[in-house]
């Protein structure tokens, strides 16, 4: 139960430090930021019990316990950060209330949100594709996440066309 | 090496994950690509299943200490469940679902490059936001009378609060 209650009190801690820096300056690159404040948290708390001479077998399984947690927070900051078209529609029906939208709402919806553009800008913008003679092609050499993701799809079979 | 045991045990959330992935995959192949969340739930619990199994061998081979039964439900369980949702929500999912990603591998899969109207005809921007409405409408989180739309009883609506409660707080945005 101590290496539960510990989790928590350093996830806790590096939430706090997250919301206050967050309020103070939005980071360039929230994920970024994200594991390195979450990562700082930890290694402090490590130093700190060592110093205590706390048995290494326990430091493991908070680190173990805390690391999967602060992933978890920190992937479920990616809908926070984001700008999700779906969530955005159910909100902006919300706020319609009784009034509702009418199709060509939605429309204005769709349209001021280009998927696929946005999407190719992101990879353009990334280093990731490159245009020259109005065609697309890869260049550079992607992430070393964006590599095991796709080396990962493979494992799937072949892959379906489309979004 | 007795040593390292205890060491080796904590690894049971890890060794849950990796059964988790397998038959992940496993199923999702056997489905020809068609089950992805049914392969996701078959993972998850095949996962869970092989760390009771390994705890309760490992409390067996104890001698039954508490210590261990305390572990079990307080470390290894909330550990595998935060690396399952990882695994699904940062990795399987984005795989499946990002546009970007499956833009980068269909861009990646042709040395030629694609041009702006071959790429139209595989992402369709009206037909992906239809598809979108059309499954929201199909969940019930939103509904249309006479035209107009309006929020159903769906589960996303809740969803949508927290995320913008959240957004609001951290961001100080929606």
């Amino acid at each position: 139960m101590r290496i539960l209650l510990t989790s928590i009190f350093l996830l806790a801690g590096a939430w706090t430090l997250h919301l206050i820096i967050w309020r103070i300056h939005l980071p360039k690159r929230h994920i970024k930021a994200l594991l390195i404040g979450f990562g700082i948290v930890l290694a402090g708390w490590l130093g700190l019990a060592v110093a205590r001479s706390i048995p290494v077998l326990e430091l493991f399984q908070v680190a173990m316990l805390y690391g999967s947690l602060a992933l978890t927070y920190i992937i479920t900051y990616t809908a926070i950060e984001s700008d999700s078209p779906t969530l955005r529609l159910v909100r902006d029906l919300q706020k319609a209330g009784r009034a509702g939208l009418s199709v060509e709402d939605l429309e204005r919806f769709v349209a001021a949100r280009p998927f696929v553009k946005a999407r190719l800008e992101a990879l353009i913008y990334s280093g990731l594709v490159s245009e020259k003679g109005n065609r697309y092609r890869v260049c550079g050499r992607p992430s070393l996440f964006f590599r095991v993701i796709l080396g990962f799809r493979k494992l799937y079979g072949p892959i379906s066309t489309g979004g | 090496m007795d040593s390292l045991t205890p060491y080796a045990w904590n690894l049971i959330p890890l060794i849950a994950l990796g059964c988790n992935v397998v038959v992940h995959v496993i199923r999702f192949r056997l489905s020809r690509g068609t089950h992805f969340l049914g392969s996701i739930v078959v993972g998850f619990l095949a996962g869970f299943v092989v760390l009771g199994l390994l705890e309760i061998a490992r409390y067996s081979l104890s001698g039954g200490k508490s210590f261990i039964a305390d572990e079990a439900l307080f470390i290894h369980a909330p550990a595998y469940m935060g690396l399952a949702y990882c695994f699904y929500a940062g990795f399987a999912q984005l795989g499946q679902t990002s546009i970007r990603i499956r833009l980068y591998a269909e861009i990646a899969a042709r040395p030629e490059g694609l041009s702006v109207a071959e790429i139209s005809q595989i992402y369709n921007e009206q037909s992906l936001m239809e598809a979108r409405i059309e499954r929201l409408l199909e969940s019930g989180d939103i509904v249309e009378t006479r035209g107009r739309y309006f929020l159903g009883q769906g589960r996303l609506s809740p969803i949508a609060e927290i995320v913008f409660a959240a957004k609001r707080l951290l961001l100080g945005k929606e």
